[in-house]
């Protein structure tokens, strides 16, 4: 199987991933934080260790302000839910995924408006179009780094800097970017960065954290045991604990910290740069096929290592499923949980296929993905 | 000496301040009723390193519960 859908989740993983985690519940797998016996403390050095590792990657100065999540979706759930409230106006541009677009609908049922930000024919906001629509209510603007759709790399450098000089808060969805296009918390302006564990980071899938600069006050998507403060009624004021009710991940976390152990040792730029050049040799390759439309931005220094097509008369779940069983190759096709961004590029009801390589793919393996491509298309 | 944390997180972040300022350093579990806040987790470290130690956790905005000496010592 030649694997090209790391968008969705990165496949394979450093081989330390797993052994971390299964050294975690050959030896340590005990409560972090829930007793200071040898093992527990073992425990909780380990997520120590991963939340350092990832404050290392994103620039973040104080680890402890990162809060493990399961995922990128629960993140930005905390990010929004925990701190929008009535009357607040939210911005997300109009090529969010789901897991923006719905917590942001949900929460007009709490009286916060969400306004959409425009963007461009290649999915990518501009400052200018971030500036068009903050109202005097906007209290926070939610972002993707890069659209899962059309791969093209939003500015949030510029568009943090817009937001900090206003006091709005501005939250990052990293989902396509995390461990694959640089983030810097402090230079980019970022209060609020929500990030997967299981994809550019090659951690194992049921890990994500949500990183908030000091002086956000948030409040927990649920209560419950944090093994702190015990005595009292309320969630600890402070983080991590505040966010992470309940037994975190930690066979989860111990492999993620591996994932990102790899990624701080070879470097992110050179990760994304491998995966850039596979799809410009990808984008190159199919780009003489007729009838078929590259979503996204034409640039490949502008986009994330993804490449979406549409074929004209060809139905996407189709081409996926000939390219699975004919050539074993994995692929996305549909709307990617990103009816917005489908909707922006006018594809709502075809879909696209999403080529998605990793940093363990090679060039070869894009070269017969776009032979099969071609063949698909020409039968 | 004992000092008091609020959390397990805390407890670790203080230890490795310390040790890697060479000061010996251990993470135990304390009786929440010898310390203020009830707490649960504590860093032991040698009575003279006390002064240091609660120094490099202002410094990181590590709040300590108490402190009370060693059991033995």
């Amino acid at each position: 199987m030649i694997y090209l859908d790391n968008g969705a989740t990165s496949f394979p993983k450093p081989p330390a991933v797993s052994r971390e985690a299964e050294r975690c519940l050959l030896y340590y797998a005990a409560n972090a934080g829930r007793g200071a016996h040898r093992m527990s403390v073992t425990a909780a050095e380990k997520i120590w260790e991963t939340r350092e590792r990832l404050a290392a990657l994103f620039h973040v100065k104080t680890p402890e302000r990162i809060a493990f999540t399961q995922n990128c979706t629960e993140a930005i759930n905390i990010g929004l839910k925990g701190i929008l409230r009535g009357g607040d106006d939210l911005l997300i541009s109009e090529m969010e995924h789901n897991s923006v677009y719905r917590p942001g609908l949900a929460l007009s049922g709490r009286g916060v408006k969400t306004l959409m930000i425009r963007c461009d024919e290649e999915g990518v906001v501009s400052p200018a179009s971030v500036l068009r629509e903050i109202t005097p209510r906007t209290r926070m603007i939610c972002l993707q780094h890069a659209s899962n759709v059309g791969g093209g790399i939003n500015p949030i450098r510029e568009i943090g800097r817009i937001a900090r000089e206003r006091n709005i808060i501005f939250m990052v969805d990293a989902a396509q970017t995390a461990g694959t296009v640089p983030i810097d918390v402090e230079a980019d302006c970022i209060d609020l960065l929500a990030f997967p564990g299981h994809k550019g980071l090659l951690g194992p899938q049921g890990t994500g954290g949500l990183y908030v600069r000091e002086g956000i006050s948030i409040k927990p998507l649920r209560e419950g045991g944090t093994g702190s403060a015990s005595e009292s009624a309320d969630m600890p004021e402070f983080l991590p604990d505040r966010l992470e009710g309940g037994t975190v991940n930690l066979p989860g976390i111990a492999g993620l910290s591996e994932g990102v152990r790899f990624i701080l040792e070879k470097g992110v730029e050179k990760i994304g740069s491998h995966e850039r050049r596979l799809c410009e040799h990808f984008m190159h390759r199919i780009s003489d096929i007729p009838e078929l439309r590259i979503l996204g931005p034409v640039n490949g220094e502008s986009r994330v290592g993804l490449v979406s097509v549409v074929a004209k008369g060809k139905n996407a779940a189709e081409i996926a499923d000939a390219l699975d069983k004919k050539y074993g190759i994995a692929v996305r096709a549909g709307l990617h949980c990103a009816p917005l961004a489908a909707a922006h590029f006018g594809i709502l009801s075809e879909g696209s296929v999403r080529f998605s390589p990793g940093i363990f793919n090679s060039i070869e393996e894009m070269e017969y993905a776009a032979r099969a491509l071609g063949e698909i298309l020409h039968t | 000496m004992v000092i008091g944390v609020r959390s397990m997180t805390d407890a670790i972040r203080l230890k490795n301040l310390l040790t890697g300022k060479g000061i010996r350093a251990a993470i135990v579990q304390t009786a929440g009723e010898k310390l203020r806040g009830g707490c649960a987790y504590a860093v032991e470290v040698p009575s003279a390193a006390l002064g240091e130690a609660e120094r490099m956790a202002a410094g990181a905005g590590i709040m300590l519960l108490g402190v009370r000496r060693s059991e033995g010592g």
